[in-house]
């Protein structure tokens, strides 16, 4: 399971990437929770949107743990992420 | 270089940048005091604190684009026609304008800061003026709107009350994008005040986890915003970041198709409600839009905007670094000289040569380095515009300024050594030599 928590940008998406090929690579299921993230930006978004296309691809599967906090869901929804990101388990 | 590094070089562009449109704004509000029904200047200044609001917001100068946001409001009253411009609005403004260059230099050495009790007085002065209250260009990150709204905030130019159109725009940033500072997020935020917006992000550039450079951004928007703003205010948004990005403008002939509309605010609606929904591999509008530019791209050569050749006329160069330069042309002529002493003294007709060569490219480069600091007076002499606005208004005296040779060129360090003297000859005269109006009765 990788947390997302707070503000999750630039500054951390290169660990952030790091957990999700490593979760990729395990075999299992990836699983991911926005826990208690309170922001995203563009950089986030787009690992978390590859990540999601290789897990279903690879047959393991990618599945978010929890809904995304409201106010974080339609920041998403607003920069056109809506379709892209799942939101609920 | 470390982000931090990069986002504060890009803080410093902005810094720079805005200090060229504070000046151009204070230019042009003097102008409008005495052209009270110039609209163009009107727009001038609507469009310069529109630039800074926009912009600050951006490179997270909150509290600049906060309080510019006021005024600008105050200006789109004026440009409307539903205020009139009066000498009190002018001098908020200048007031306002002086702030706001606090604002942006805050943080930098021992500069002074803003002083919050005189920005409150000045935004409760133009808000009594307009009969409005208090707004906020930068929403509260707790409270985003409403996702996929397309009322939008509606604040500033959607609420004009000229013919609403829609424009197609296409938005990709550039691989340094996020790395300079900038956050496409935050442009999206800003069109969305000018009136009603659908978003798309396309991901059709994204590619394999293990391929990706994370700081890049590889994503990009095909937009549908719903105005009255014209092109130009609409690039404004993306003013500090155009030659980072790729953008294209292009008002839609045809009405939007409701369904583009309705299927955007729909997949928003799904994601504010935290209903399931599907991340499908399936390539939606935008993405088809996207290949399409793909395509076009790949026939042109794939060249995008920001990968074109510089063909910029001047470019921006730190002063330390051009004194630097003419003190190391400096050394080479007292070096030049020493060569040709020494050749003068030798009968070797070689070392002559290579000695009357070195003397003619020395004194080449020394004379195209000290051009290069030449600088127009114009500069100098414009700072005077303001000083005498604000001196006549204390004195109670009719003065008006007028400039000339402005063009006329002199060494950088000659202006910055000109603009004290000048300053007090100008107080010196209005203070003693021009009499104050005769008392009516």
């Amino acid at each position: 399971m990788i947390g997302l928590e707070g503000v999750v940008d630039i500054s951390s998406v290169a660990e952030l990437k790091a957990l999700l090929l490593r979760a990729l690579n395990s075999g299992k299921k990836v699983r991911v929770s926005y826990g208690v993230a309170t922001d995203l930006d563009v950089t986030a978004a787009q690992l978390l949107w590859a990540a999601e296309r290789e897990g279903n691809k690879a047959g393991e599967g990618f599945a978010y743990a929890g809904p995304a906090p409201a106010a974080l869901s339609a920041a998403l929804g607003e920069s056109g992420f809506q379709q892209f990101l799942v939101t609920g388990s | 270089m470390s982000t931090e590094n990069k986002a504060d070089q890009f803080k410093q562009a902005f810094r720079e940048e805005g200090r060229e449109v504070l000046v151009d704004l204070e230019s042009a509000l003097l102008e409008l005091n005495e052209n009270c029904d110039d609209l163009e200047l009107v727009k001038r200044v609507f469009r310069a604190l529109h630039t800074l609001k926009g912009s600050g917001a951006m490179f997270g100068f909150d509290d600049l684009a906060t309080f510019t946001h006021n005024l600008e409001n105050a200006f789109d009253e004026v440009r409307n026609g539903r205020l009139a411009i009066s000498s009190e609005l002018i001098d908020l403004t200048l007031a306002a304008l002086d702030q706001i260059r606090a604002m942006l230099e805050e943080g930098i050495g021992d500069a002074a800061q803003a002083d919050q009790a005189a920005c409150a007085e000045i935004l409760a002065k133009v808000r009594h003026l307009t009969g409005k209250t208090e707004k906020h260009p930068v929403k509260d990150k707790s409270t985003p709107p409403q996702a996929g709204s397309e009322s939008g905030a509606g604040t500033v130019s959607a609420a004009a009350t000229g013919q609403v159109r829609e424009w197609s725009i296409h938005f990709a940033p550039g691989p340094d994008f996020m790395l300079n500072g900038a956050n496409p997020f935050l442009l999206l935020r800003e069109l969305r005040e000018m009136g009603g917006l659908a978003v798309r992000a396309s991901m059709a550039s994204v590619p394999p986890l293990a391929e990706m450079d994370a700081e890049r951004c590889y994503v990009s928007w095909e937009l549908v915003l719903s105005t009255s703003a014209g092109r130009e205010a609409i690039r404004d948004v993306f003013i500090f970041v155009e030659d980072s990005c790729e953008l294209s403008i292009e008002p839609v002939d045809q009405p939007v198709q409701e369904t583009y509309l309705q299927q955007a605010a729909g997949s928003a609606q799904n994601a504010a409600g935290g209903q399931k929904s599907v991340a499908t591999a399936e390539l939606c509008a935008a993405d088809l839009t996207a290949k399409a530019l793909q395509e076009k791209r790949a026939q042109s050569g794939g060249r995008r905007k920001y990968d074109a050749p510089d063909t910029a006329s001047s470019l921006r160069v730190p002063a330390a670094k051009l004194d630097q330069f003419v003190n190391l042309v400096g050394e080479l002529v007292t070096v030049q000289a020493r060569l040709s002493e020494i050749a003068a003294k030798n009968d070797d007709p070689e070392v002559a040569a290579i000695s009357e060569e070195v003397e003619r490219l020395t004194s080449s480069l020394r004379e195209n380095s000290m051009n290069i600091r030449m600088m127009p007076i114009r500069s100098t002499f414009e700072k005077f515009r303001r000083l005498v606005h604000d001196l006549a208004r204390d004195l109670g005296k009719n003065v008006e300024l007028t400039i000339e040779g402005a063009d006329t060129e002199l060494d950088k360090t000659v202006i910055d050594q000109l603009g004290d003297p000048l300053m007090h000859l100008i107080r010196n005269s209005m203070d003693h030599g021009i009499e104050p109006p005769p008392a009516v009765g």
